[in-house]
């Protein structure tokens, strides 16, 4: 059995890290600290002993015939490595959010629109245009 | 893809062997460890046989 995921069947991927302080390390650190220099050895060794830690966990989402499957690794010294790679992967898409093309489309326009306004406007205080050639010229564009 | 140029494109990438939760319904995961195969452009998660 098995599944073969592409670029663009990846929803999302991401990389969660959590710290946290060993318990059995800071007890451990606390008693040697403790035997060795009394009661704020016993403290500086707690808080040595107890070293934060990080935990990552790997989410990965991907589409799978239509639905969304998440997909998630605990524990695992993979886990750099593997996200390494699923971002490649992801960065091989060819298909892009629709709405994300359609908002810079717009703006596209709009812009190219501004510039010839602007240009035209220009003529206008130039000389070049009359006011009323650069009514008519303005409302075309408009249209 | 042939099945030499597949292989090339298997060893150039790297390979893992994870548990993970929840994941494809019809995958088991959980107890046995999946084979998380990468290639330049899909990623292949397979039971162990």
């Amino acid at each position: 059995m098995k599944k073969i995921i592409k670029p663009d069947d990846i929803i999302e991927v991401g990389l969660n890290q959590e710290s946290y302080r060993s318990a059995g390390k800071a007890v451990t650190g606390a008693i040697i600290g403790g035997i060795l220099t009394g009661g704020i050895g016993l403290l500086a060794g707690a808080a040595i002993g107890g070293k934060r830690r990080k935990e990552n966990q790997l989410t990965l989402i991907v589409n799978n015939n239509g639905n969304e499957c998440d997909i998630f690794i605990k524990q695992s010294k993979n886990i750099p490595n593997l996200y390494s790679e699923l971002k490649r992967l992801l960065s091989k898409q060819t298909t892009k959010p629709i709405s994300v093309e359609l908002e810079s489309s717009n703006n596209e326009t709009k812009s190219d629109l501004a510039n010839d306004l602007e240009k035209l406007h220009s003529l206008l205080e130039k000389g070049i245009l009359t006011q009323e050639e650069f009514n008519e010229q303005k409302r075309r564009m408009l249209e | 893809m042939g099945f030499l140029d597949s292989l090339k494109d298997s060893l150039k990438h790297p390979r893992f062997s994870e548990k993970y939760e929840m994941g494809f319904p019809d995958i088991s995961s959980g107890e046995k460890p999946v084979i998380i195969q990468f290639r330049e452009n899909e990623v292949e998660f397979k039971l162990h046989q």
